[in-house]
């Protein structure tokens, strides 16, 4: 059902994804410099590691221990098939290998770039954690990366247009008057009004979810306000009519300081020193070849100005 | 609140004794709020299905006359007659539905149905016609192949289906047009979108408010388009865009996902960022707790400390590598949890939704009813198929449950009014049984409320209702949660009301605890707060119960007795009823079996159906 790439991205995150790989290649020199020892190309030998390991591949998830579970709880017969299964792949790889298919095969191409993709990060893992100037510097530079929306608290009273139709502006403003005579507070919103379309109260929900259910206007004004936990205001207009909201607090939002997101900053820092290590090892292999670049595009002649 | 409030309100002396307190106390606090626009706040519970899939899914297709499509499952819904795919006999649903989401798979959705018919634009290409073939001389190769088994590559089939992936949903988007009565029954045309990478499952339902004419622009999207949720979003967003209309998607079987629903991370294995929260809570306000797969609520490895965690789980998995195991990341219990670290973390919570129910049949007919369930599939609609395989992974088993209906508080029974109800999470899911659940936060209910003759007036007068939000706790104030629950009314007494709370503290970590809040005749409370069982009073020679045990409505004002204002937390409900017969003593005796023999099946033979409720969450005020 996966289309392949996002299999391979999937398999290829597995760390014994890098370890069999690892292996692959150390086998496949081993072979070079030792002939003998794939002599017999017509036997295939069929024992538990290869048939864990086929398991392993088939199931597309890596867990030696669990498998090895799986494996011992099988009926005889559901361990026949996956021999027979296993061999029948082994023949046939072994005979599609003999006819050179995998030369043309881009899939089988890309395949190997990306596993040594991932020797080659397999070498650049393993560097020292970046020092707290490091972090800094990263953080300056990415700041906007760490950038919050701007968010609100507050609760509102609602007027529908659908019941009260012209007069719905006017009931609003003169509830608001009674609201702040009466000093009614916060938690006591959902006394006065109508049934609000969604929620009641809005608590530390940034612009985009306030202008989902009550516009982007609305949303906009209301994040110019003034919070004040004794004060209702408004009234604002919306599609739906008109709304009174006591609003208790404001996070301008951008990014938090340093000091409150240190260790994210850090792995991101670290993660990015990797890539970029990794980045400069490909393009020194990419380096030691020297490239001959022929005609690639037929074009027209360009406009003449 | 006293502790007359935390008591049982039971029918009986008791029960008229509060209502009438109650009702005189809300007499009172109601002529001061009526000064206010005071409109017609209260709302009603419609009862509906979110999760039905039709001969149209590649998994539920029936090579039958009969077979039924979205216009025989939204007939059915509504309380007509339609015949049986097999057995061909005629059958109406015990009790109609208030609203019905038809769910087909969009993968490959109709292909069957239009092979039979020798659809042209199928059979236009090469791949079309080799399927045609193939489907002539077998028709079941044909669902193997849209799972990539067979002789015709995927992106050879991909490329076949693409040019109909439209005709079998226009067709469901005129069924559900056809059957949509505004105020009487409500039908949304949705799909279900099902990912399931490594045989780890991460599908959701996806519908909209959408009127037709804009539902018939889009083509659902599918696997064939990526097998990544956020890029299911990010097309939502999309067509949200383009064509003004709004979408909810519903995770579900999180139970089978193997660790993948509820991680931490996205699915490139990086740390959930405000974004993704932002997108993930914007499209999926609601999760699917349990279904005829199973439940999805929690697991009890995971909660040693709730006897009623181990309610209808599931074992079977998409992939026989998969073995089953407890992770957090399949329960959504713990979902609630994490989302309050992360929330803390990147400012928004990815896991802020409320708790829905849906059936998962794959025959058309929803039927959750114990004693009237049809099967997962046409397959495994016959009791003597059930009783070849009685337990195990396949769909003609006795483990299933006869699973899932989802109750929606809401001002009218149309495509905005349940639409929005879903939206601001004041829904709530039951294991079938027709419970009625209320639920409001708040900090100061009326002395009373619990006995009010109109709960609702004080629910919605003076607090949020299930899936709101609380703040600004007045000084010295706990969260109140005002409960009603009320027996299904052809259904059996309720055991007990709980309430599941979960809380993050100052290091960092989720804890939870369950309280018993109400309870039914007699008992009390242990030293550790534990309840005595109800007892069972199920006959297995006859598949009966009585109602001699349990009570028929259960009322209170529960307040939070460990609250503290410095921690996020959530509360939800949970309702259980008294043991009642499960699918699978219907099906035994009416095949024969002996009591002795039923009891061996290996499914218990009587169960505590149950409702959830949404969460209401408490946020501390942020610190300036």
């Amino acid at each position: 059902m996966a289309p392949p790439a996002a299999l391979l991205r999937r398999i290829l995150r597995e760390p014994l994804a890098h370890f069999v790989a690892l292996g692959a290649l150390i086998f496949a020199a081993y072979l070079v410099t030792h002939p003998t020892a794939a002599s017999d190309e017509r036997t295939i030998v069929v024992d538990r590691e290869k048939i864990l390991t086929f398991l392993q591949y088939r199931s597309k998830a890596f867990d030696q221990q669990r498998f090895s579970g799986v494996l011992d709880t099988m009926s005889p017969k559901a361990v026949r098939d996956l021999v027979a299964d296993y061999v029948q792949e082994e023949a046939m790889y072994r005979e599609a290998k003999s006819l050179k298919l995998d030369e043309g095969d881009y899939l089988a191409r890309r395949r190997l770039v990306q596993q040594l993709e991932f020797v080659t990060q397999g070498f650049v893992a393993d560097a020292r954690p970046p020092n707290d100037a490091e972090v800094a510097g990263y953080y300056a530079a990415h700041k906007s990366d760490y950038a919050a929306e701007p968010s609100i608290t507050f609760t509102h009273v609602f007027f529908d247009r659908a019941r009260h139709g012209a007069e719905t502006l006017a009931l609003a403003r003169a509830e608001l008057a009674r609201l702040n005579a009466a000093k009614v507070p916060f938690t006591q919103a959902p006394a006065h009004g109508d049934r609000p379309l969604y929620d009641v109260n809005y608590v530390q929900r940034d612009a985009s979810a306030i202008a989902a259910d009550f516009g982007a206007p609305m949303a906009k004004a209301l994040l110019s306000l003034t919070p004040s936990a004794d004060r209702w205001q408004g009234p604002f207009e919306t599609e739906y009519g008109a709304e009174l909201v006591m609003v208790t607090d404001i996070a301008k939002g951008g990014a938090p300081p340093l000091d409150q997101i240190r260790e994210r900053v850090r792995a991101d820092a670290a993660e990015a020193d990797k890539r970029a290590r990794v980045g400069e090892a490909v393009a020194n292999i990419v380096k030691s070849y020297r490239v001959r670049t022929e005609a690639i595009q037929n074009r027209p002649p360009a406009p003449k100005p | 609140m006293t502790t007359r409030t935390r008591r049982v309100a039971k029918f009986g002396i008791a029960a008229r004794a509060l209502a009438v307190s109650g009702a005189l106390v809300w007499s009172l606090a109601a002529a001061g709020a009526a000064q206010a626009a005071q409109g017609a706040r209260s709302t009603q519970l419609y009862w509906g299905e979110t999760h039905l899939h039709t001969t149209f899914s590649t998994d539920g297709y029936v090579a039958s006359p009969n077979a039924i499509q979205p216009e025989q499952a939204y007939r059915y819904a509504r309380g007509l007659p339609v015949i049986h795919p097999t057995v061909k006999n005629r059958v109406r649903i015990k009790r109609p539905l208030d609203f019905l989401i038809v769910t087909d798979h969009s993968d490959y959705a109709g292909l069957q149905v239009m092979l039979n018919r020798n659809e042209p634009g199928l059979l236009a290409t090469d791949t079309g016609k080799r399927l045609s073939e193939l489907f002539k001389t077998n028709p079941g190769v044909v669902a193997g192949l849209t799972r990539g088994v067979g002789q015709i590559t995927e992106p050879q089939m991909k490329a076949a289906y693409r040019p109909v992936a439209a005709v079998t949903w226009l067709e469901t988007v005129e069924a559900a047009e056809r059957n949509n009565m505004p105020g009487k029954f409500t039908a949304f045309a949705g799909w279900e979108y099902s990912p399931t990478p490594d045989g780890r499952n991460l599908h959701r339902n996806v519908f909209s408010s959408a009127p037709a004419e804009a539902l018939r622009k889009i083509v659902p999207y599918s696997t064939l388009d990526s097998l990544r949720p956020e890029d299911l979003w990010a097309w939502l967003q999309k067509q949200s865009d383009a064509l003004k209309i709004d979408f909810i998607a519903i995770p579900h079987n999180s139970n089978m996902s193997d660790g993948l629903m509820f991680q931490a991370v996205d699915s490139d294995g990086r740390p959930i960022t405000a974004d993704y929260a932002r997108t993930r809570s914007r499209w999926e306000p609601a999760v699917e707790v349990t279904q005829l797969k199973g439940t999805s609520e929690a697991h009890p490895e995971l909660s040693p400390n709730d006897p009623f965690a181990g309610f209808e789980l599931y074992n079977g998995r998409f992939s026989p590598a998969i073995k089953p195991r407890a992770t957090k990341a399949d329960y959504a219990r713990y979902a609630l949890m994490l989302g309050l670290k992360i929330e803390q973390d990147v400012g928004v919570n990815p896991y802020k939704f409320g708790l829905v129910a849906g059936s998962d049949i794959h025959v058309g007919l929803s039927s959750t009813d114990e004693d009237a369930f049809v099967g997962a599939t046409v397959a495994a609609s016959l009791p003597e198929e059930r009783n070849r395989n009685r337990t195990g992974n396949n769909f003609a088993v006795w483990g299933l449950s006869a699973s899932g209906t989802t109750a929606v508080w809401a001002p009218e029974n149309t495509r905005t009014g349940i639409f929005g109800a879903f939206k601001r999470k004041e829904v709530y899911g039951t294991s079938g049984t027709r419970i009625q659940l209320r639920v409001f936060g708040g900090f100061a209910f009326p002395a009373g409320a619990a006995g009010a003759p109109d709960i609702a007036r004080v629910g919605y007068g003076g607090g949020v209702p299930m899936g709101g939000d609380l703040t600004n706790a007045p000084a010295g104030k706990a969260p109140q949660l005002l409960i009603r629950a009320v027996k299904d009314p052809i259904g059996a007494n309720l055991d007990r009301v709980q309430v599941v709370k979960g809380w993050l503290d100052a290091k960092g970590e989720t804890h939870e605890k369950i309280y018993n809040v109400a309870w039914s005749g007699g008992r009390k409370l242990d030293a550790a707060g534990s309840l005595a069982a109800v007892g069972d009073t199920v006959d297995l020679a006859t598949a009966k119960y009585t109602n001699t045990i349990g009570a028929p409505q259960l009322a209170v004002v529960w307040k939070d007795p460990d609250f503290n204002p410095a921690q996020r937390t959530f509360y939800y409900v949970r309702v259980l009823e008294i043991p009642t017969p499960r699918q699978q003593v219907f099906d035994a005796l009416a095949l024969g079996l002996s009591v002795d023999e039923i009891r061996k099946i290996g499914v218990p033979p009587s169960i505590q159906e149950r409702a959830y409720s949404s969460p209401i969450w408490y946020t501390p005020a942020r610190r300036r």
